[in-house]
């Protein structure tokens, strides 16, 4: 008979695994249909797509990464019962968010300064629709590290605290795994 | 400052840093493959991103420890996300 060990372990609630399937599933069919549109108009979106600036995504993927090392780490100290350091890598998580939410508002208002909304053509339609439903999840994220930054202040050993914290970390994980694939659509597919 | 850079969360996300640098230097409409075969730079953009991608998934939410049937099914989740993408942009359906 094989070990619980062995056998691994569902990390979080058995529930956000069906949202985070569901959530990655529904923006996946978005992925898709953006690739089929783009195939019926290869020119307008390669001139489009060179209306948005590479470093900005490129820094953004940068605070998302960095905001999911800081969480990963944060889940970690909250299992080893560090109630300092977790809050604080929390938080270095969270003003990652910040400055992710900062300079994607700064993008949208150099597009905006420049003429272009969700309705100037397609590919922007797109680009607005993904970004924004992204934003969204980033802006609920964002809510639930604090939450997690202030429950972890104190310590406690209860099981369904733990695998709420966990799933909490999971979701924040997930919205750096929707960017990672919308950035390479939106910024660097040829 | 060595343990910390010993630390598998760490490496991941060096990999990720790196992975990502490495797609945008070739992706885009200002890219260096740009004179190159626009579909083989696509390919490589999308694969870097899913395995990316795994890279949160096994190691961040850390799906490694989950039981096997969680871990064929994301794999198999990713794979099959991938390959429609890439069929869809190949063959322009």
């Amino acid at each position: 008979m094989r070990s619980k060990s062995t056998l691994g372990r569902v990390p979080g609630e058995a529930g956000i695994w069906i949202l985070i399937f569901g959530e990655m599933s529904v923006f996946s069919a978005l992925f898709a249909a953006f690739l089929y549109y783009r195939g019926r108009d290869v020119s307008g979106f390669t001139a489009s797509q060179a209306q948005l600036s590479k470093a900005i995504g490129l820094l953004n993927t940068v605070f998302l990464l960095t905001s999911s090392l800081f969480v990963a780490l944060a889940v970690r100290a909250t299992v080893r019962m560090r109630t300092i350091a977790a809050p604080r890598l929390y938080i270095a998580g969270l003003t990652c968010a910040a400055a992710f939410i900062l300079l994607k508002a700064f993008e949208y208002y150099t597009l905006f300064a420049r003429g272009i909304t969700v309705g100037s053509n397609t590919y922007f339609g797109f680009y607005f629709g993904l970004t924004a439903l992204h934003l969204g999840h980033v802006l609920i994220g964002s809510g639930v590290l604090l939450a997690l930054a202030i429950a972890t202040r104190t310590p406690s050993s209860e099981p369904k605290r733990f695998a709420l914290i966990e799933s909490g970390g999971c979701f924040w994980h997930m919205v750096d795994a929707l960017w990672i694939i919308i950035f390479a659509l939106l910024y660097l597919v040829e | 400052m060595r343990g910390f850079l010993r630390d598998r969360l760490v490496l991941v996300w060096l990999v990720l840093i790196g992975a990502t640098l490495f797609s945008t230097g070739i992706g885009g409409t200002t890219g260096l493959a740009r004179s190159g075969d626009g579909a083989a730079v696509t390919a490589a953009v999308l694969a870097i991103a899913f395995g990316k991608v795994a890279a949160v998934i096994f190691n961040y939410m850390d799906i490694r420890r989950a039981p096997g049937a969680l871990k064929i099914l994301w794999g198999a989740w990713l794979a099959v996300v991938l390959t429609v993408l890439m069929g869809i942009y190949r063959t322009g359906l």
